[in-house]
């Protein structure tokens, strides 16, 4: 069984009982029981990419590492057929008992290098499910969304916006992104049992959020009892101004309670210029939770 | 790009081996529930040398032990009453994640961190 993980353009599927170890903004670790699983690596290239000359910087890296013999292994026919999609060149390692195979990858269209590595691949996935996952990997989408599905997180946001900060805290998940004049912020919080013991979602929501609580309307979200609040400032030709200005001008919060996953989820959207009410409905329709 | 970063294990324990130790109590503390259901831990300390001896110029000698107190939060005192010298570390991990519907790892982050924290205050002790 797989399950689908997407940051930051990158699309896969991976088995069910591997797990995110590690998260950057372009790079990311799985682990499984017995340890690292795979590890993915990318990011944009400008002007020609030359995947000999990676190898052999790969290979230069491992002089370090003596007892690690890092050499170019031809992909089999299989993996070829499954990454058809790049221009790929493969790469095998072997250190005492570990092993590691993996390529580098050129995706043409997006002009975009990813590196992966499966680890011990014998212990870890059986020949058909790795081709599942190789066969899943994607560096664009057609569209111009990106979409985040992390953990229990999904979200879908225009392409434009750019991951600016995150944070995987237990119990605190936080996602921003920035797009010019203007700021996104996805919350996630569990055990909303917990969170809302001794308060109620609006004074957690002005709490957690830092406004005043009495700016809060209370409404409803997809049937999930929430909280919104917009900034009172009349768009229009009077504002222009406000975008000159060091702080955004514009807000717009919601938080809502999905009481049957025990969880909260959150929105705040902070810009210079008047928030686009279709792109608010979009993102907020699109952010939801993946099953656990 | 940077590709293939060394990993190297500090740890003699893997994280499954780590996972299958049983959490046990420190007999020297001792807990009292609050009204609000919530536990507080009272756990001795040893004081530093320098401090003991500083403070025997005013007070009589006493032994160089003192206590502390520690409040745990509702999460913090579900995890705390699951420590009976039988379940393991996963064993509290996943009976945690059940209760509050989380995710496995976010479960097991949340856990294992609050365990840390209980044992570098000597609250705590790992069996295998």
């Amino acid at each position: 069984m797989l399950k689908k993980i997407a940051w930051n353009g990158i699309h896969l599927s991976v088995p069910s009982t591997w797990e995110l170890g590690r998260i950057d903004t372009r790079h990311l670790l799985f682990d499984n029981h017995a340890g690292p699983a795979m590890e993915i690596k990318w990011g944009p290239v400008k002007g020609h990419f030359s995947h000999r000359s990676h190898l052999k910087k790969l290979i230069a890296q491992q002089k370090h590492h003596p007892d690690k013999n890092l050499e170019e292994w031809h992909l089999p026919p299989t993996w070829e057929s499954a990454l058809s999609n790049f221009i790929a060149k493969g790469f095998s390692w072997q250190s005492g008992d570990e092993n590691g195979r993996g390529a580098i990858l050129f995706c043409p269209s997006c002009k975009t290098a990813v590196m992966f590595q499966v680890f011990n691949i014998a212990d870890h996935m059986t020949g058909e499910a790795i081709l599942k996952t190789l066969k899943s990997l994607q560096d664009h989408r057609n569209d111009d969304q990106t979409a985040w599905i992390v953990f229990d997180i999904h979200a879908l946001l225009p392409r434009t916006f750019q991951l600016n900060d995150y944070q995987f805290k237990p119990g605190n998940y936080k996602l921003a992104f920035t797009d010019g004049f203007q700021t996104v912020k996805l919350f996630r919080w569990a055990p909303a049992s917990a969170f809302l013991s001794q308060t109620d979602l609006s004074q957690f929501a002005a709490n957690a959020l830092e406004f005043n609580r009495e700016n809060l309307v209370t409404t409803s979200f997809l049937e999930h009892p929430a909280v919104e609040w917009r900034s009172n400032i009349i768009s229009g030709r009077d504002n222009w101004l406000y975008r000159f200005k060091p702080k955004p001008a514009f807000h717009w919060v919601r938080v809502w309670h999905v009481a049957e996953k025990n969880r909260i989820l959150g929105i705040r959207i902070d810009s210079k210029k008047p928030i686009d009410a279709n792109m608010m409905m979009s993102i907020c329709a699109n952010y939801r939770l993946n099953p656990v | 790009m940077k590709f293939l970063n060394k990993y190297s294990s500090t740890s003699q324990l893997t994280k499954r081996q780590a996972l299958t130790l049983i959490p046990v109590k420190n007999i020297e503390s001792s807990e009292e529930i609050l009204n609000s259901g919530v536990v507080v831990i009272r756990y001795p300390v040893t004081m530093r040398p320098w401090i003991a001896k500083w403070i025997q110029r005013f007070k009589e000698p006493s032994p160089q032990i003192g206590s502390r107190k520690l409040q745990l939060d509702s999460l913090g005192t579900e995890v705390w009453k699951m420590i009976d010298g039988k379940r393991s570390v996963r064993d509290i991990v996943d009976t945690f994640a059940e209760t509050h519907q989380l995710e496995g790892r976010e479960a097991e982050v949340a856990v294992t961190q609050f365990l840390r924290n209980l044992g570098k205050r000597g609250l705590i002790g790992l069996q295998g």
